[in-house]
C-alpha cells in the first residue's frame, strides 16, 4: 500500500497550461504534449488563463504574449503577485522577438521564451531542461 | 610695339628700386621681363621738371633724389595726398554700401530666430541666459513674451544647467545631447555645444531644442507596424508547421514513406519561409536604428569551434575540408552569441556554397590588440573587385542562378555587416576572382568600465528628469591561483547562476544585473537609499553563499563584494566603479 502510493507520486503527471487565442497552435501543442505524457489544459486568453492556473497550479505555463481581453504580460504580472504565483515556471510564446516585451516579461520572472514559428521539439527540450533544473531547485531547497 | 614711356604715362606713381637696364628703343615686353624675373620689388620713375618720364636704376634713382630734395618732398606730399584721399573715399563708400547690410543681415537673423521651429538659447559663461528665442520658450511651456529670468528659472526646474554641466565633466567635451520632458508633455530633444572665440576663448553655451514628440510617436508606429506584419505572418506558419512536425511524430498514428518524403517538404519550406520573414524583421530593425542585442562576456573562439563543428557534415558531403584555427586564451568579447552565431553561420555556408569540391574553408580567430578578428577563408570563386563593391547591398547574391535550392532572401551579408556595426566593430573583405574570398569581421574587447559606464549611463538617462539615487554592488571572486582554468569556471558557474537568480533581486525595470568579465558581475540597483541597498546586498550574500557551499565546497575561492552608492559614496558617476572596487570585501561564511 505505502509503495503503492509512492508510485503514484512518482508517476504523477506534469501539469502544462497552454494559453493562447490561437486555437490551430492550442490544438498542436496539447496533442504533442499530451502524447509526450503532460497533462495539459488551455486558455484562449490571459484572463482565462489566470483562472485555470488558480484551479489547476500547473508546473509549467506556455504563455502567448499578444492575446485579446488580458495579454501574455499582463496575465505574467498578475501571476506573479499571487502567494503561489512564483511558483510555475514560465515559457513566453512570442510572436515578436522584441527585447522590450523579453525584458518586461524578464522583471516578472520567466525561465525561458520561444520565438514563433518554433519546432516543436525544441520547445519539449526547453521544457525537458526547465524541469531538470525545478528538480535540483526543490533538492537545493529541501 | 609699346615703349616705355607709353607705359609709364598710365603709372602715375611708381617708385622704389629695381634695375633695368634700357635704352630708348628696350621694348615695354622686355622691360617687364627684366622686372619680371628680378622679382620686381619695386620699380623707381621720377618725374622731373621736364615732361619726359625716365626710368632709372637704383643708383640713378637715389642719387636723383639726393639732388632732387624738394622735388621727393613733393613726391612724398602727393603720395600721401593720393593715399589719404583714396582711404576717405573708401571709408565714405563703406559706409554707404556696407552699414545697411550690416542692418539688414541683423534684421534677419533676429527674423530667423523668430519664426525657425528650432528653439534657440544662449547662455553665457556662467550660464547665465542672454537670449532664448519664442520657439525656446513655447517648447518650455512659456509665453512668447516671458522674460529671461523666467526662462532660467524653467531650466533650472527641469534640471537642465545642472546637467549641461554634469554631462560636460569628462574634459574636453564641446558638445552633448539629452532629452527631457516638458511641462507640456512634448518630448524635447536638446543638443549643447560651447561657444568659443577664433582664438579659443571661452564665450559661453548655445543650445538647440527640438521637438522629437511626433518622432519619437512615428518610429514606434513603425516599430508596432513591424511587429504586427510579423505576427500575422508568423502565426498561421506556426499552426502549419506544428502539425506537419506533429504528423511526422506519430500523433496521427504510423504514416507511410511517401507521406513522409511530403511531409518533410512542407517542413523544410515553412524553415525556409520562417528564415526569409526573419531576414525581413532583421533588415527592417537595422534600417530603423533598434536592433536590439543583447550583449554578454562570450568567447569567440569556442563559438567559432562551435559554429564549425555544426558545419563539419555539410562541408564534408560537399568534399570540403573544413579547419579551424583558434589561439588559446583570446580575450573574451562582449556581443550578442545569437546574433554573433547568425553572422558566423552565414559567412560559413557561403563559403561552402561558392567554394567547389575538393576546395578548403578555413576558419580562425586572433588577437589584433585592440579588437578581436574572426576570419572565413575559402577558396572559390572569388569575388571581383566590382562586385566587392555590390555585395554588401541588399538582395545581392554573387552569381545568382536559376534553379532549385535554397536560395536565401539576398538580405544576409548587409544583415551581418549591420549586425557587427550595431557590436561597435567592422565586417570586410579581401578577395580575388579565381582566388577564394577572406571575410573578416572584428569585435572590440571587452572593457569591464566602459560597458560598466554604459549601464551607468542608460539608468542615468531614464531617470534625468528628477532627483535619484543608485547603488552599484560588484560581485568577483577572489582565487589562489589566478589562471587556473577549472577554478575560472567555476567561478563562472556561479555567476550564471546569480544571473538566472537575479530576477529575485530586482524590484525596479531599470535594475540591471550584468556580466561584466569571466568571473565578475555588476548589479546597477536603481533609485535606493542605503538601508533598501543593505537588505538587496544581503539577499544577493544569501544566495550566493549557499550556492557556493552546495557546490563548490572545498574548492579555494572566495566571493568577493563591493559597493557603492551614488550621489553619496561617488560624487560622479565617473567614480562609481573605483568605489565599489576599493570596499570589495571577502563574502562571510556564515
Amino acid at each position: 500500500m505505502f509503495d503503492f502510493f509512492g508510485l503514484k507520486k512518482k508517476t504523477q503527471k506534469t501539469k502544462i497550461l497552454v494559453v493562447d487565442d490561437e486555437p490551430n497552435i492550442v490544438q498542436t501543442l496539447k496533442d504533442r504534449l499530451e502524447m509526450n505524457d503532460f497533462q495539459v489544459t488551455t486558455a484562449h486568453n490571459g484572463s482565462d488563463g489566470l483562472k485555470v492556473a488558480a484551479e489547476e497550479k500547473p508546473d509549467v505555463i506556455l504563455l502567448d504574449v499578444i492575446m485579446p481581453v488580458m495579454n501574455g504580460l499582463e496575465m505574467l504580472e498578475l501571476l506573479r503577485k499571487q502567494p503561489w504565483g512564483m511558483d510555475p515556471s514560465v515559457i513566453m510564446l512570442t510572436a515578436r522577438s522584441q527585447t522590450q516585451d523579453i525584458a518586461r516579461a524578464n522583471i516578472c520572472g520567466i525561465d525561458d521564451y520561444i520565438v514563433k514559428p518554433f519546432d516543436l521539439s525544441e520547445l519539449l527540450e526547453k521544457i525537458e531542461a526547465i524541469l531538470e533544473q525545478r528538480k535540483t531547485l526543490t533538492k537545493a531547497s529541501v | 610695339m609699346a615703349r616705355i614711356a607709353e607705359i609709364i604715362k598710365d603709372i602715375p606713381v611708381v617708385y622704389g628700386q629695381c634695375d633695368v637696364v634700357v635704352d630708348s628703343e628696350t621694348s615695354v615686353q622686355e622691360v617687364f621681363h627684366q622686372m619680371v624675373s628680378q622679382g620686381a620689388e619695386t620699380v623707381g620713375v621720377r618725374t622731373d621738371e621736364s615732361d619726359q618720364p625716365i626710368l632709372l636704376n637704383r643708383d640713378q634713382l637715389l642719387r636723383a633724389l639726393a639732388d632732387d630734395v624738394e622735388g621727393l618732398q613733393e613726391m612724398l606730399n602727393r603720395i600721401q595726398k593720393e593715399v589719404t584721399e583714396s582711404a576717405d573715399e573708401r571709408i565714405n563708400l563703406l559706409q554707404q554700401t556696407t552699414a545697411p547690410v550690416v542692418v539688414a543681415t541683423a534684421q534677419k537673423f533676429e527674423q530667423a530666430l523668430k519664426v525657425m521651429m528650432e528653439g534657440l538659447i544662449i547662455l553665457d559663461t556662467r550660464g547665465r541666459i542672454e537670449l532664448a528665442n519664442p520657439a525656446a520658450r513655447e517648447m518650455l511651456g512659456l509665453e512668447k513674451q516671458a522674460d529671461l529670468e523666467t526662462v532660467g528659472q524653467i531650466l533650472d526646474q527641469l534640471g537642465f544647467r545642472a546637467l549641461m554641466t554634469f554631462s560636460g565633466q569628462s574634459a574636453g567635451q564641446t558638445n552633448g545631447q539629452f532629452r527631457i520632458k516638458s511641462g507640456s508633455a512634448s518630448l524635447l530633444d536638446v543638443r549643447w555645444s560651447v561657444l568659443n572665440s577664433d582664438w579659443g576663448q571661452m564665450l559661453g553655451w548655445v543650445l538647440t531644442i527640438r521637438n522629437i514628440t511626433n518622432e519619437v510617436a512615428a518610429e514606434a508606429t513603425k516599430s508596432e507596424f513591424i511587429a504586427a506584419i510579423s505576427h500575422e505572418l508568423r502565426t498561421p506558419l506556426t499552426g502549419i508547421q506544428n502539425s506537419v512536425s506533429n504528423i511526422m511524430a506519430g500523433v496521427t498514428g504510423k504514416i507511410n514513406d511517401k507521406t513522409r518524403q511530403y511531409l518533410e517538404m512542407m517542413d523544410n519550406d515553412c524553415h525556409r519561409f520562417a528564415d526569409l520573414i526573419n531576414d525581413l524583421l532583421d533588415i527592417a530593425k537595422l534600417e530603423a536604428g533598434n536592433m536590439p542585442i543583447t550583449q554578454k562576456v562570450m568567447s569567440m573562439g569556442s563559438l567559432v569551434q562551435n559554429v564549425s563543428q555544426e558545419f563539419e557534415e555539410t562541408a564534408k558531403s560537399a568534399g570540403i575540408t573544413l579547419t579551424c584555427e583558434v589561439e588559446t586564451d583570446v580575450c573574451p568579447v562582449y556581443a550578442d552569441v545569437k546574433r554573433i552565431r547568425q553572422v558566423l553561420t552565414n559567412l560559413l555556408r557561403n563559403a561552402i556554397q561558392y567554394t567547389p569540391v575538393g576546395g578548403a574553408v578555413t576558419i580562425s580567430v586572433h588577437d589584433r590588440g585592440s579588437d578581436i578578428v574572426t576570419e572565413v577563408a575559402d577558396t572559390g570563386v572569388g569575388i571581383s573587385l566590382e562586385l566587392q563593391k555590390q555585395i554588401f547591398t541588399k538582395f545581392y547574391q554573387v552569381a545568382r542562378q536559376a534553379g532549385p535550392g535554397s536560395k536565401g532572401s539576398g538580405l544576409g551579408l548587409a544583415i551581418c555587416k549591420g549586425i557587427i556595426a550595431v557590436h561597435g566593430g567592422t565586417l570586410w573583405l579581401e578577395s580575388q576572382s579565381e582566388h577564394g574570398s577572406r571575410f573578416f569581421f572584428s569585435l572590440p574587447k571587452i572593457d569591464v568600465s566602459r560597458i560598466l559606464q554604459r549601464h551607468i549611463d542608460i539608468v542615468i538617462a531614464a531617470n534625468q528628469q528628477r532627483h535619484f539615487r543608485m547603488g552599484i554592488l560588484l560581485v568577483t571572486f577572489e582565487m589562489s591561483e589566478k589562471s587556473d582554468v577549472p577554478l575560472r569556471q567555476a567561478a563562472g558557474k556561479i555567476i550564471a547562476e546569480l544571473l538566472t537568480q537575479s530576477r529575485f533581486f530586482m524590484a525596479s525595470d531599470m535594475d540591471i544585473a550584468l556580466q561584466t568579465g569571466d568571473n565578475e558581475m555588476v548589479f546597477i540597483i536603481n533609485d535606493c537609499g542605503r538601508q533598501t541597498f543593505e537588505s538587496v546586498r544581503h539577499k544577493i550574500e544569501m544566495n550566493l553563499l549557499n550556492f557556493v557551499k552546495k557546490h563548490f565546497i572545498g574548492i579555494p575561492i572566495v566571493p568577493m563584494l563591493g559597493m557603492s552608492l551614488w550621489p553619496q559614496d561617488g560624487a560622479d558617476k565617473n567614480g562609481l566603479e573605483t568605489a565599489a572596487r576599493k570596499g570589495l570585501a571577502p563574502l562571510l561564511a556564515g
